[in-house]
């Protein structure tokens, strides 16, 4: 009940707009008394005495009292949507709000179909409520009180034995009720239905070369079935209340006509009366066969209201101090300082960790999956907040900055590329939108990018689909790269992504990252042997703590876990360069590094090209 | 009176619609034929036929409750002008107990009407979806190419739900109603025809105004679900894109994106409201136009004696459930129209023929040894665009072929059609010297695994997924191929082993560990061909020596057919073929092509050498580690 208040708190601000739509309720719920009325008149006092003038009158007062009803009518209707929609939009518009408020470690904990099926469907539940049910209740009540009272004046007596069905009434809106979880459990299903079709229809190969057709079928049949068999279950609750409600409806207008024609012989209810009472039972008992729908409605948006005001109700636990500070120009040095972090009461993930990276310089964490180097990265930009110790930049708790100016100045590229379904310039320019096109031009050639972006029919202005899916991986992380050279951060972080391209464009990518790292302080992830080689620091960790520092050289002797990871991860591969023509690898050291790039420049223009055409 | 039914109807209506919105996105085109719909009606028909003896049932209860639901205003009738002015208290009760047991009959006729009639359209929906999902599944992947996933999904589940929701109880209700107007005209007519003609003026008018709005609300419900699936679409990119838009600071921007989506949906909403504001109370007075008309006429008849008060009274009555079904009718014309478009596009689907399918006669292939041929063979997947010409290749049993070209160059058709997802247009393919086409498609491909590219895992534990290879494995059987393909200790480490969820799609698991599993479901299928499409290595060196060790496990004693992308596979392959644009160029042994120098000199420079390195060294790591016989042993094991 709590939930349902909260819900119908929305609508305070357009209080005007329900209580006018109240009154017009009322309102209409009388006039709606006249057709029947006028024609009891015409009934009771022009017909007998043959005054066909006062019969048109009477006609003509009914066509009025239709004429008003209807333009009430209308304007109930559209007042009720109004507020509805205000409010369903209201509540969106908070929600969302909230949503982008709310730090990393709620979208850690929440998965993306949950939280978009409270902003869509929780929030469509509580709509058809508040839009249909709410006024429709409204107006149930009001259409039995009013009518029942008018019958009251017109014929006590009969009105009281006319209710004796009440007891059939409920027992069918009993029946109603169990109908509807039914019909839910068939919508589960059809989810259930549309999950096996998806993955048949994607892996109709893996099905052919399996011979696994029967299977499948014999799958989908037994959803299809319980479906059947529970839709058809409701259908039969639903087949036994509707015409019931109908039963007992007219077993009502039965006791009018026997009980009241015998009132009418008896002298104490005109004919006419008689035939208004009729008409009165028939509208009357209508509208209450909805109630038990209503009355769903109300609990599934209590429901629905239950998992928004949920959401509602998360604290936001990244939140920017009411005095921060705001700054133009960082320098760019940042200093972890006995930093431990834990996600609510979980064990810490990082744990006393202290590291200084002066302006310019790049700190690489290296260390098995899970010993904690996302968390660390992740809590220089704030996406998260830390448990104890303090993430220092220039000098500043982090979270003394203005969390717009903090982040403004950090460039993160990250191992999933994400691109917003807008096209390359758009995305590009995403971080700094009034950038003119010569400058994000400028970041696509830096990133290596501005080849493949020249090539394609639409250039800039290509549309990259949802998540980017028209281009390929690498192509997808050049444009990444582009977006934070753009902003030209002070900072920059770094997640370099295993390669998942061939060697060709890994080269483009391994280029470009170099080219947005000079200058900036850097702190990456670091997967590739030329990272560490060039790193001014490499930070070894483990189990959320740092366990070595030095250099790659002082490390190897130092440091067995990284000797270990040097092993698997970094002998492997050569020394960072592309295959030539000639199968020679171009040897691309801390101090040759810029010579090594452009003396491969000419190898790798065909490299581009051929990318490309795989990408289409 | 009869406005407060109407008023529900309207509102509901409007619910419907926004309930709608987020479910049928995918749908919302206006419903085009391209078959008349009479045909399409008349082949839904054909699904009828069986269920006669319901539907009969169905239309004598329909006929029985609409007859006896004419009685009551005639006894009312009768009442008003006979019971009453004679003063007969007696015959009154009579008529009470009689007219309370027609309503029971008339209860126990609605219940039947119903039940036989919904019975009927479940049983119709149910077996439209069975018939077009098992019907798609017969059909080659040719089918699947041509229509795409998207396409292909959409009509199974939405085109069926929008069959489902048109023939709920509304719907099917509202179509029965044409009976009771047939039935509520003539009682009308015997009445008073005078009457009943002044009605019928009423009735284009009310035609016209419905036809109106239904259509203005129809293009105003199509602008609500565009407007919500917007609202949609900018919600989901928000929600995973969060990471990006709060590293570069961008809430502003999308919160102002979102804002005039909302704006958007909130607006074509208001406008559908108004539409539904104006059109519903239109309709209902043009009702109580009727209403006045025949009021007025009535008793101006009563007046010169043509009509007693009780017969208008029962003729008022008659009236109201006659424009009821009218409305009700125009109500669900749309859900009938799109039902209809709905099931001429799964009759579409069920129409395809299956091109790929058993000859009558065939054979069942008894265990191959697994020598394969090409022999001269053509293939387009459009005609007049081949995309193998005249491709020869012979495969001794046991052997790995690799295929090697540049992306476009046929080699995925080609290992296609050894399975039979296609079959070729010129020459033929042989399993130990005998044409594919002559043997059964289910004991071809009994014989024939195929790891593909895109590992794609069913959102089922991983031992379901393992076990997908062969259902009736036991668990030690799948826990031995899970070990083969050396995904056993990664799954060992998971919380739940081997009863963890991979999740839709296998999202939950990296994609080296994915590899493994489907690699781990081809070797308890225990084929004698294996196809292959090597991903591009795409994982961490410690996982491709993993994966490399596994392949090598499953490739044992089997025909391989594999697209290499890997320096070790070619290397080891004892037979490279060299496409280009569908035609095979060389054809040799690693170092044989190497020593001529030619394409695949070319080929292998530009793709293949970067690797030669790191191969060194994970080829190292796998002589270090342990034998691979030792494995392969194991590996008998499991053929039993």
């Amino acid at each position: 009940m709590n939930i349902l208040l909260r819900l119908i708190g929305f609508v305070r601000p357009y209080w005007w707009g329900t209580a006018t739509s109240v009154v017009l309720i009322v309102v209409l719920t009388f006039f709606r008394l006249g057709p029947a009325w006028f024609t009891k008149e015409i009934i009771d006092k022009a017909i007998p005495v043959g005054d066909f003038a006062l019969a048109l009158t009477f006609v003509a007062a009914l066509l009025g009292v239709s004429l008003v009803v209807n333009l009430l009518s209308a304007a109930e209707m559209y007042i009720d949507q109004w507020v509805g929609q205000r409010v369903i939009f209201d509540l969106r518009a908070k929600l969302y709000d909230h949503l982008q408020s709310q730090s990393m470690s709620f979208y850690d904990t929440n998965q993306t179909g949950q939280l978009m099926s409270r902003v869509t469907n929780d929030v469509n539940q509580v709509q058809m409520f508040l839009t249909g049910g709410l006024s429709r209740l409204i107006n149930t009540v009001m259409t039995v009180g009013i009518f029942l009272t008018m019958m009251f004046l017109l014929d006590w007596q009969l009105t009281l034995v006319s209710l004796v069905i009440l007891p059939l009434i409920v027992y069918f809106q009993y029946g109603y009720g169990k109908a509807f979880p039914l019909y839910r459990l068939a919508s589960q299903k059809a989810a259930d239905l549309n999950v096996v079709i998806q993955e048949d229809v994607t892996g109709i190969k893996l099905v052919k070369a399996f011979n696994r057709e029967p299977h499948e079928a014999e799958r989908f049949n037994r959803v299809n079935w319980d479906i059947r068999e529970a839709r058809m279950k409701a259908n039969v609750a639903m087949a036994i209340a509707s015409p019931g409600q109908d039963f007992a409806t007219y077993c009502s207008a039965i006791i009018i006509i026997c009980y009241g024609g015998w009132r009418v012989m008896t002298g104490d209810l005109t004919i006419g009366g008689l035939a208004a009472f009729y008409s009165y039972v028939l509208t009357m008992w209508s509208p209450v066969r909805w109630l038990t729908f209503m009355n769903q409605m109300a609990q599934q948006a209590v429901a629905s209201g239950e998992r928004i005001f949920e959401i509602l109700d998360t604290a936001q636990d990244v939140v920017e101090k009411p005095n921060a500070v705001v700054v133009d120009r960082l320098d760019g040095k940042v200093e972890l300082e006995n930093v431990t972090f834990a996600y609510g009461k979980n064990p810490p993930l990082l744990k006393n960790i202290s590291a200084t990276v002066e302006p310019g310089q790049t700190l690489a964490l290296v260390g098995p999956s899970g010993s904690g180097k996302t968390t660390l990265i992740n809590l220089v930009p704030r996406f998260y907040d830390v448990t104890s110790g303090v993430v220092r930049i220039d000098g500043h708790d982090v979270r003394d900055f203005g969390l717009q100016s903090l982040r403004s100045q950090i460039g993160m590229v990250m191992q999933e590329t994400f691109l917003f379904n807008l096209t390359i310039r758009e995305n590009i320019s995403y971080g700094r939108e009034d950038a003119p096109l010569a400058e994000i031009e400028a970041a696509a050639r830096a990133a290596n990018a501005h080849e493949f972006i020249a090539e394609l029919e639409e250039g800039y202005e290509t549309f990259v689909g949802e998540r980017g899916v028209k281009l390929s991986g690498g192509q997808r992380q050049r444009i990444a790269i582009a977006r934070a050279i753009l902003v030209n951060p002070r900072i920059l972080i770094l997640d370099e992504a295993t390669s998942s391209v061939d060697n060709q464009t890994d080269y483009l990518i391994r280029q470009a990252l170099d080219e947005l790292m000079k200058g900036r302080t850097t702190i990456v992830i670091a997967h590739r042997l030329s990272t560490v080689q060039r790193a001014h620091q490499i930070a070894v960790m483990e189990k959320g703590q740092i366990t070595a520092r030095g250099t790659h050289a002082e490390l190897l002797h130092s440091s067995p876990l990284y000797q270990h990871l040097n092993e698997i991860q970094f002998a492997l591969q050569k020394e960072g360069a592309p295959p030539d023509a000639s199968g020679v690898p171009v040897a691309v050291g801390v101090n040759g590094a810029s010579n090594g790039a452009n003396s491969v420049n000419g190898a790798s223009m065909n490299g581009t090209r051929r990318t490309v055409e795989v990408a289409r | 009176m009869m406005s407060i039914g109407g008023r529900g109807g309207g509102v509901g209506g409007g619910g419907m619609g926004s309930m709608m919105g987020g479910r049928m996105s995918m749908n919302r085109e206006k419903p085009q034929f391209t078959v008349s719909p009479w045909i399409t009606a008349r082949r839904l028909g054909g699904y009828l036929a069986e269920y006669k003896r319901y539907l009969i049932a169905a239309l004598v209860c329909v006929v029985l409750t609409s007859g006896l639901q004419m009685l009551m205003p005639l006894a009312f009738k009768h009442v008003i002008d006979v019971v009453i002015p004679n003063g007969e208290g007696m015959l009154l009760l009579w008529i009470g107990v009689g007219l309370t047991l027609m309503q029971l009959v008339r209860y126990g006729l609605s219940y039947g009407e119903r039940y036989f009639i919904l019975l009927v359209a479940q049983q119709l929906v149910y077996k439209m979806a069975r018939d077009l999902f098992e019907h798609t599944q017969q059909l080659s992947l040719r089918f699947f190419e041509k229509w795409g996933t998207g396409e292909i999904i959409s009509r199974t589940t939405a085109d069926i739900q929008v069959m489902q929701q048109a023939v709920n109880g509304g719907t099917v209700r509202a179509m029965v109603s044409i009976l009771n107007m047939v039935a509520f005209s003539i009682i009308m007519i015997l009445l008073s025809w005078q009457l009943t003609l002044l009605v019928f003026l009423t009735v284009p008018l009310l035609l016209v105004a419905t036809l109106v709005s239904a259509e203005k609300l129809r293009v105003g419900y199509m602008r609500v679900q565009e407007k919500a699936a917007d609202v949609n679409n900018v919600l989901q990119e928000n929600i995973s894109g969060v990471r990006v838009s709060k590293a570069f600071a961008q809430e502003g921007t999308q919160r102002r994106r979102f804002h005039t989506e909302n704006k958007g949906n909130l607006q074509a909403n208001l406008s559908t409201a108004g539409v539904q504001a104006i059109a519903t109370p239109a309709i209902q007075m043009i009702s109580a136009l009727g209403m006045a008309i025949v009021l007025g006429v009535g008793t101006w008849q009563i007046l010169n004696g043509g009509l007693t008060v009780g017969t208008l009274v029962a003729f008022v009555s008659y009236l109201i459930q006659f424009y009821q079904p009218v409305e009700d009718l125009i109500r669900v014309n749309n859900t009938v129209q799109h039902a209809l478009s709905s099931a001429e596009r799964i009759f579409e689907f069920v129409d395809e023929k299956p091109d790929v399918t058993d000859k009558p006669g065939v054979e069942q292939l008894a265990r191959v040894e697994g020598r394969v041929t090409f022999d001269d063979v053509t293939f387009a997947y459009e005609t007049g665009k081949p995309v193998l010409h005249g491709v020869s290749l012979e495969a001794e049993a046991g052997q790995i072929v690799a295929l090697v070209g540049h992306t476009g160059s046929g080699k995925t058709t080609m290992v296609n059609l050894i399975p039979r997802f296609y079959d070729p247009n010129g020459g033929r393919l042989t399993i130990d010297g005998r044409d594919l086409r002559d043997v059964s498609l289910t004991s071809l491909r009994d014989q024939i695994a195929v790891v593909i590219q895109e590992t794609f895992l069913f959102g089922a534990t991983i031992r379901d997924n393992i076990r997908y290879g062969r259902l009736e494995a036991t668990d030690e059987e799948v826990e031995l191929a899970a070990r083969q393909a050396n995904a056993d200790e990664f799954i060992a480490q998971l919380p739940d082993g081997y009863e963890s969820w991979t999740g839709e799609g296998g999202v939950l698991l990296s994609r080296g560990q994915r590899q493994r599993i489907a690699l781990a479901r081809a070797i308890l299928k225990n084929p004698r061909i294996l196809i292959l499409d090597e991903a591009t290595s795409d994982v961490d060196t410690e996982t491709e020596v993993l994966i490399q060790r596994a392949l090598e496990n499953v490739m044992q004693g089997r025909t391989t057919f594999v697209i290499a992308h890997r320096l070790s596979t070619i290397r080891n392959a004892n037979q490279i073929v060299v496409l280009d644009h569908g035609r095979v160029m060389e054809r040799g042994t690693h170092n044989e092509l190497l020593a001529k120098g030619g394409y695949y000199n070319d080929l292998y420079q530009a793709q293949f050498a970067g690797q030669e390195e790191t191969q060194s060294k994970i080829d190292a790591v796998l002589a270090e580690n342990g034998p691979r016989s030792a494995r392969t042993e194991t590996g008998r094991e499991v053929r039993v």
